[in-house]
Order: C-alpha cells, then sequence, then structure tokens
C-alpha cells in the first residue's frame, strides 16, 4: 500500500493559536503521519493558546486514533526578523514583555540550539495579517497595505532564509495562499491580496533558490474558505462557504483536513517531484468560469 | 451558588485577568469601555470563568455580555440549568 510516511521527521508550523485554522489541521495530518511537531505562536495569542493547551481544550484526537502531542511552542512574530527590529511599543506591550526571542531569526536560533544543524524537514508557513483587511485597495493606506504584505508574504522569505540553512535535504516547505491574488475577491482588501500575489511568486522563486541550496522543495496551497478566527475576523466568512458550496465543482464545504492531508502529501516522499507549485484545494472552485445555476431558468 | 458569591469570584477573577483595582470593578462596570478590555483579553477572560464556574459560555452570548453585571447573570442562569 502506498503510504504517506513521516515517521522520524520533524516539522515546524509557523501560524498557531487555536484549533479551528489550517494551521491546525496540517499539524494533525503531519503527527498522524509520524512527524514530530513543534509550533511558533504569535505572542498577542501565546497566553491563550497555551492555556487551552494545559487544560486540554483543544482537539488533539487524531484520525488513525491516538493524541497529538506539540513537542514545543515557540513565541513568534514573523513581522519581525531580528530583535532590533521590534519597535518599543511592541516591546513594552503587556503581551510581549515577558517573552523574549520571538523574532524569526532568534526563533531559529533557538532551534538550532535545541536540535542542531540540519534538524527540520518541514517548514509551514499559515499565518497572514492584514490590518486593512476590511478596506478596499481603494482606501488602504500604504503603511495598512505595507504591513499586510510584511507579515503575511515577507514572513515567509524571512523564515526559509533563516530556517533553509537548518532543512534536511529532501525537505519541504508548505505555506498557505488565498486566490484572491490572481481573481478579484470583493471584500479581500487591505493590500492582503496583493500579498497573497507576492507569496505565490515568492513560492516560485524560493523553490528554485532553496531548491538549489538546500535541496528542499516550496509549494503553496490555494485554500477555499474556512472559518478560522483571522477568517472570521473579516465578517463574511459564512457567505463565502455558503458561496463556494454552491458554485464550486463539488457541491461540497472546504474541510480543514483535506487541506491537512495535502500538505502532508507535498511533505512526504510521495511529492518529490513537486516544488514550486500552487496547489489548489477548494473542490475545484478555482477552476469555474460561471455560476452553475446562472442558465438554470433557460436549461430546459 | 449564591449571586453574591458569583459576583465576588468574577470581581476576583476579572481584577486578575486585566489587572484592575477591585474598588473600579461593580456591577456596571463595562469591559471594553471602563476597564480597555480588548478582545483579546475578552477571550481570556471567557476562558478562565468557564473553568472557574465549570460552565460554557456560548459564542453568541459572548457578544451580548458587556458587563460585569451581564456576566454575574449569565453564570447564575448557567448553574440554574445544570
Ligand atoms: N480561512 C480561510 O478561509 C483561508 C482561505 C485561504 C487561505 N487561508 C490562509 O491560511 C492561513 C492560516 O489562516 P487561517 O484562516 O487558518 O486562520 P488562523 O487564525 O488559524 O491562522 C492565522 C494565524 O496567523 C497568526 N499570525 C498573525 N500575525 C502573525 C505574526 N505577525 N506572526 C506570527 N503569527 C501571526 C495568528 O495568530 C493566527 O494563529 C493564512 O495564510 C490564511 O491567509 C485561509
Amino acid at each position: 500500500m502506498l503510504n504517506i510516511d513521516l515517521t522520524g521527521k520533524r516539522a515546524f508550523v509557523a501560524g498557531i493559536a487555536d484549533d479551528h485554522g489550517y494551521g491546525w489541521s496540517i499539524c494533525k495530518a503531519l503527527a498522524a503521519a509520524g512527524a514530530s511537531v513543534s509550533v511558533g505562536t504569535w505572542p498577542p495569542v501565546l497566553g491563550l493558546f497555551s492555556k487551552s493547551l494545559e487544560r486540554d481544550k483543544l482537539d488533539l484526537e487524531l484520525p488513525g486514533g491516538g493524541k497529538m502531542k506539540i513537542e514545543k511552542v515557540y513565541p513568534l512574530d514573523a513581522a519581525f526578523d531580528t530583535p532590533e527590529d521590534v519597535p518599543p511599543e511592541i516591546r513594552d506591550d503587556k503581551r510581549y514583555k515577558e517573552l523574549t526571542n520571538y523574532s524569526i531569526s532568534e526563533v531559529a536560533a533557538a532551534w538550532a540550539a535545541e536540535h542542531g544543524p540540519q534538524s527540520v524537514d518541514i517548514l509551514v508557513h499559515s499565518l497572514a495579517n492584514g490590518p486593512e483587511v476590511k478596506k478596499p485597495l481603494l482606501e488602504t493606506s500604504r503603511k495598512g497595505y505595507l504591513a499586510a504584505v510584511s507579515a503575511s508574504a515577507y514572513s515567509m522569505v524571512s523564515l526559509v532564509q533563516r530556517f533553509g540553512p537548518l532543512m534536511r535535504p529532501g525537505g519541504a516547505v508548505v505555506s498557505l495562499t488565498y486566490m484572491a491574488s490572481e481573481r478579484v475577491i470583493p471584500g479581500y482588501g487591505g493590500g492582503m491580496s496583493s500579498a497573497k500575489a507576492a507569496l505565490e511568486s515568492d513560492t516560485r522563486v524560493l523553490a528554485f533558490e532553496a531548491g538549489r541550496k538546500y535541496g528542499v522543495r516550496v509549494n503553496t496551497i490555494s485554500a477555499g474558505p474556512l472559518a478560522s478566527r483571522a477568517a472570521k475576523a473579516i465578517g463574511t466568512i459564512e457567505l463565502m462557504i455558503d458561496y463556494y458550496k454552491k458554485n464550486s465543482a463539488l457541491p461540497e464545504n472546504n474541510t480543514a483536513a483535506d487541506v491537512g492531508n495535502t500538505a502532508a502529501f507535498l511533505c512526504s516522499a510521495l511529492g518529490q517531484g513537486i516544488s514550486g507549485t500552487t496547489v489548489y484545494v477548494d473542490k475545484g472552485y478555482h477552476s469555474m468560469g460561471m455560476e452553475p445555476n446562472a442558465l438554470a431558468g433557460a436549461a430546459q | 451558588m449564591a449571586s453574591e458569591e458569583i459576583q465576588k469570584k468574577v470581581c476576583d477573577i476579572v481584577c486578575k485577568q486585566l489587572e484592575v483595582d477591585a474598588a473600579k470593578v461593580s456591577l456596571e462596570t463595562k469591559f471594553a469601555e471602563d476597564l480597555g478590555a480588548d478582545s483579546l483579553d475578552q477571550a481570556e477572560l471567557v476562558m478562565e470563568i468557564e473553568d472557574e464556574f465549570d460552565i460554557n459560555i456560548a459564542e453568541d452570548a459572548e457578544g451580548k455580555i458587556k458587563t460585569v453585571g451581564d456576566l454575574v447573570t449569565y453564570i447564575d442562569a448557567q448553574l440554574k440549568s445544570k
């Protein structure tokens, strides 16, 4: 039987704060395939996440039975590459002031100190932030736009820069993107569409550069809508989910598990030939060119 | 549990979680306006309350709980319907 086997592989999944998002389902799929999983959590939500983990409030149940174990939770703010990048008002914020070593280079250094060189097989980027996401591009400020691209796209470049040297050849990087990068999705504003376009382009370039330099593969998954905490903040996610279900090739809801399983496949030896690609996991929505019911009246 | 006891416990948790003085907290106190609680503070508060009283605060109720008094009333109702 053909199996996704990640036994002995070590994964770092950046962008975990609860059990509702795509990152969580990726952790679960990787763990179910045998990988050891550590996560990076944004400082503002670290307290909440650690508490729910301690109090056993998260869905750790693995599909094949058993429970997922999170090896370690690293505080990570992917908007900062080095401690010098952190402005004083963030450093002194009540949710940051007790923490250190949360910039990307420091997390990579902490990882290297604990696990040694050549100790990462799988790197997952499942984070995004666009402070002005609710504003149309026509009303987005330069600051909001750059913040979206910094937190949601450059963060991936920086993660590969810092973790690439720690990756074992044959390893894989996966990120999450959204089709608003290439088609117009009203409501996905604030420069988030631009950030996703950058992320997809960077995926191709990094696949080449990190492929040659570290022997790793880089892909991104373009996922359909999911009612994660981040998506709920946009405010229209339930309508999006309905719309997708009606208008996709397969009239079904997207599931987080589909995305998790695809990520596990891409990171496994079975995905060895795939790099630099945007893989759609959206029940075929992206390939539609017309609402299926648009001509329903005329069909008979 | 008597309503006064609920109130006392809620007050303790609110003071600890939001780092405010007990003197500033009454039944009329509004979480957001008076105590400056943002959505993360509120999520953490919900978790502490759920733990302390062993209840579940429904997501749609969270939006309606604006004051300390609202929270006490909600907890009271939850405990009674147990
Ligand atoms: N939910 C959807 O409908 C959907 C669709 C397509 C793609 N995606 C993408 O999936 C990925 C995961 O999002 P999700 O929807 O599962 O929501 P989520 O809330 O589970 O994940 C987003 C995470 O990003 C973290 N984050 C934000 N800013 C950060 C920073 N500066 N440093 C570190 N972490 C930070 C948040 O704390 C959160 O944990 C994102 O890239 C998102 O754009 C989501």
